[in-house]
């Protein structure tokens, strides 16, 4: 069997006050959309730190196509719930942010930034500072930085979470078609049951401190996947699984 | 005015007062507003008609600093020449060199000791200060060089001269230019508002304006020596007096014995003082043992005062038409003034003792 | 510039002459009110007629002072610019220079201007020194927030997308420094010329409107003395206006919704197919900017 695009191989990592995470293995296979759910203090951005490079783990190794990239940065895509737009950048200026971090930006870059942001619904928009735009629009534009680097390996942590409910949907659903489009391979935080399940292949449940993983739920939904499958009794179904698993192990938390 | 070049004599500590109260100046002049009108400062009205009760009069010293020209005044007191007259005399100090003579016409003070310059100005802002009496009868102005380095006036061109903001200096500049056959162009005034004489000292210019006795007691009192010293007189200056005691019009009218009293006991006192040279300055040290200055920096700048404190005659005091028309005349020659006015305008000998 | 930042402009410069003649017209009640002599305040009339008549003689000493603050609020901006970019990247450097730099602001400035002129003179040096002394502190400490205040997941984000330091330093610390900068630089540019005529109080070898208030004073021209108050009054904000005017034209994503450059898609920038890339379909709210946001 080919190399999994992500192994994340008995990973712990530890500060101060003992093991944030704890003997995390997770494989993820190329073009697997795989969602992480948890409760807040679980290690979930630990993790995403680790695999992006930016902290070593205390234990454990990270292996991108079966080769060791601990601790090394610049092999992933990483989005936060922050936009972290450059105020002093247009929006073709930020999606080349990451050629410009490298080296230099050429012509090809900018066109290349410009066609995707076309793509994805921003062509009228490529000369606009981030004040103009949307916080949806926003999170777009980081979206397409995250793509502009061909990393088809993505971390997004939470990216939709400072949206609104509706803004929120509409960005599930443009995600869903730019992933379909792409073919990338994502790692997705959030506390958003729903989300997870409207969007993934796997749900990977995370207990509380130490995180570990209590469960991975696969999500057998074909795609593409519409506003319909939000309200099947797959999903459902799923749901309170994913419900049960986390609020079980809430309770085990607090009664321990 | 003249009383920037009394500021030579203070070390540095004090060219930092000179320059914190140019500063303040503003802010002086704002303060300043009020009620225009004239309040009596005596503690009666009238003159000092018997009881041992002593009326105070202010007095408003020239300078943000009491020095040894202020001599007079505490001899006057301990010596008791101000109490024959049943007066009290009290030094105010000003916040900075221009605010005097606004002291006076605002009544915080009775009597101003300032310039005869002041006055021309005064009158020019139609302020009715008038000059009851001159302290020094001669110009003691003049260009001050290093020990052993006298000026020589024909050798000016391109050499710096520390000059002051003052009136004074900008009148009596051009008869020294005059005399050198240059134009102001052709030297390098170095504009100071504080202390030329170290900087001259220092070889940082060649040449100090300033009045001899302030230079003799900074130069001397530092270095043992006496400094070069060529008077503006001699470069055709008018030797018109520099200070002189100055009231309102207005307060004159309703405390003429006051005026008169002072007058006398101050010419008495300064007698006494010119008598007693050494004594009097100890007395003033005494009284004022903050002043900033040595006990020798003192002695040597009373003893230099002394030589022109009297007129030809031998008299204190006394005022002249001529030497009105003159100051008056160079003033409006070097541009200060615009309209000169007769000399009774500017000052009366009425007040002066018999 | 477009009609609307020319009404704006226009509205601004109005309400600034209304502020004037509303002051003026308080100074002169003041004046009728506490029955104030001229020796003591002046009409603002007289001080400006002053101002005009003798405009021959103030307009190079008006020059000087502004060459003056000009060139020491130039040294200073650079001087507090890179003490703050020195300072936020090596602490210890921090540690040690930044309680001096606050220690020096605490020094009152007359207090240093004599040892300035005798150490280094009557020219324009000492004048420079004590403009960049007064200005060099807000640009540095402003500055230095800015930098503080990045956002560390920014800081992160550049490091995973592959940033060298000094990378990371052009493209996400420097530009950052420029709004804090013009900040720091406003500020100091209001206080600069005050620098200017407390150096020329001290000793001077050129005439400024600092040693002609002196003068009008010692002659009892108080109106002269307000006259060029003014003067000093209008170089202050004048100088005010200019930093923001030129904070406006170097950091225009603070006002404007889009870049003067632009980069279109148009044929020379198709994909190598010749075809145009087509937008995904997406619903209508998601197409329409909301307006400008934070």
């Amino acid at each position: 069997m080919a190399e999994p695009r992500l192994r994340i191989d008995d990973v712990s990592c530890a500060f101060d006050h003992g093991n944030v995470i704890e003997s995390i293995d997770l494989d993820v296979g190329r073009g697997e959309f795989v969602s992480i759910v948890g409760p807040s203090g679980s290690g979930k951005s630990t993790l995403f730190n680790i695999v992006s490079g930016l902290i070593r783990p205390t234990a454990g190794r990270v292996l991108l196509d079966g080769q060791d990239v601990t601790g090394e940065r610049g092999h992933v895509g990483y989005m936060l719930q922050k936009d972290l737009l450059l105020p002093w950048r247009t929006v073709v200026g930020n999606i080349v942010l990451g050629a410009a971090l490298r080296g230099s930006v050429k012509r090809a870059d900018r066109v290349r930034a410009a066609e995707l942001a076309t793509r994805y619904g921003l062509g009228e928009f490529l000369n606009h500072y981030p004040r103009a735009l949307s916080g949806g629009m926003r999170q777009r534009v980081a979206f397409m930085r995250t793509l502009a680097l061909e990393s088809d390996l993505l971390l997004l942590d939470e990216p939709f979470g400072a949206l609104d409910a509706q803004t929120r949907l509409e960005m599930q659903m443009w995600l869903l078609s730019v992933c379909q489009d792409v073919g990338a391979t994502i790692l997705f935080i959030t506390h958003d049951v729903d989300e997870a399940i409207f969007l993934s292949d796997r749900v990977v449940v995370f207990t509380g401190r130490p995180g570990r993983i209590a469960a991975d739920l696969p999500i057998r939904t074909p795609r593409p996947r519409g506003l319909d499958d939000l309200t099947t009794p797959e999903f459902i179904e799923r749901k309170r699984e994913a419900l049960a698993l986390l609020h079980r192990h809430e309770y085990t938390r607090t009664e321990a | 005015m003249m009383d920037d070049l009394k500021t030579t004599r203070r070390g540095r500590h004090r060219a930092v007062l000179t320059a914190a109260s140019a500063a303040s100046l503003c802010v002086a002049v704002a303060a300043c507003g009020s009620s225009g009108g004239h309040k009596s400062s005596g503690t009666g009205s009238g003159g000092g008609s018997g009881g041992a009760s002593l009326t105070t009069l202010k007095i408003a010293y020239d300078f943000p600093g009491i020095d040894f020209e202020a001599v007079p005044f505490v001899v006057g007191n301990k010596q008791g020449f101000y109490a024959k007259q049943h007066l009290k005399v009290s030094v105010i100090i000003p916040p900075d060199t221009s605010t005097t003579v606004k002291m006076v016409a605002r009544g915080l003070a009775d009597i101003g000791f300032d310039t005869t310059a002041d006055v021309a100005f005064a009158r020019a802002s139609n302020i009715p200060i008038t000059s009851i009496g001159n302290y020094s009868m001669q110009n003691n102005w003049g260009l001050i060089t290093n020990p052993g380095d006298p000026v020589n006036i024909n050798q000016l061109k391109g050499k710096s001269i520390g000059v002051f903001t003052d009136s004074w200096t900008k009148s009596m500049m051009p008869f020294v230019l005059k005399a050198g056959h240059v134009t102001a162009s052709e030297v390098k005034e170095i504009i100071f508002t504080s202390n030329d004489l170290t900087p001259m000292l220092a070889h940082k210019i060649d040449i100090a304006t300033n009045t001899t006795n302030y230079a003799l007691a900074g130069i001397k009192s530092s270095t043992g020596k006496n400094p070069e010293v060529a008077l503006g007189t001699k470069f055709g200056a008018p030797n018109v007096p520099i200070w002189d005691y100055t009231a309102m019009s207005s307060w004159l009218q309703s405390h003429g014995t006051e005026a008169r009293e002072f007058l006398a006991a101050t010419a008495q006192a300064t007698q006494w003082a010119i008598s007693h040279p050494t004594q009097a300055v100890n007395e003033f040290i005494a009284a004022y043992p903050k002043n900033g200055e040595s006990a020798k920096y003192n002695q040597i700048g009373w003893k230099a005062t002394i030589p022109f404190l009297k007129n030809k005659q031998g008299r204190l005091l006394t005022q002249t038409n001529t030497e009105w028309t003159q100051i008056t005349g160079a003033l409006k020659s070097a541009k200060q003034i615009s309209t000169v006015y007769p000399p009774s305008k500017y000052y009366t000998n009425a007040y002066l003792p018999k | 510039m477009n009609r609307n930042a020319l009404r704006t402009w226009s509205a601004n410069l109005g309400l600034a002459v209304l502020a004037v003649a509303l002051l003026f017209g308080i100074w002169n009640a003041v004046i009728l009110i506490g029955n104030l002599k001229p020796y003591v305040l002046p009409t603002p009339q007289s001080a400006v007629s002053q101002v005009i008549d003798n405009w021959h003689t103030l307009q190079p000493l008006t020059w000087q002072t502004v060459k003056e603050t000009v060139e020491g609020f130039f040294i200073g901006a650079i001087v507090g610019f890179v003490l703050a970019i020195l300072m936020s990247a090596y602490k210890p450097v921090q540690r040690l220079i930044y309680p001096v730099l606050i220690t020096s602001q605490a020094v009152p400035i007359v207090a240093i201007a004599a040892p300035l002129v005798i150490i280094f003179g009557f020219g324009m040096l000492p004048k420079l020194l004590i403009v960049t002394w007064i200005v060099f502190f807000p640009v540095a400490v402003n500055v230095l927030d800015g930098l503080a205040h990045i956002d560390a997941d920014l800081i992160n984000l550049s490091h995973v997308l592959g940033a060298t330091r000094t990378r990371e330093f052009v493209h996400i610390r420097l530009p950052a420094t420029l709004t804090p900068l013009f900040s720091g630089l406003k500020i100091g540019a209001t206080y600069a010329v005050t620098g200017a005529v407390i150096g020329e109080w001290t000793a001077s070898a050129n005439q400024g409107l600092g040693t002609y208030l002196l003068s009008a004073n010692s002659s009892l021209n108080v109106p002269a003395v307000f006259g060029a108050v003014m003067l000093l009054t209008v170089i202050g904000v004048a100088s005010f206006v200019l930093v923001g005017v030129a904070e406006g034209l170097t950091t225009p994503w603070r006002r404007r919704s889009t870049a003067r450059r632009r980069i279109r898609l148009s044929g020379d920038l198709t994909s190598g197919g010749g075809e145009e890339p087509t937008p995904l379909a997406l619903s209508s709210t998601s197409g329409s900017m909301k307006g400008p946001q934070q």
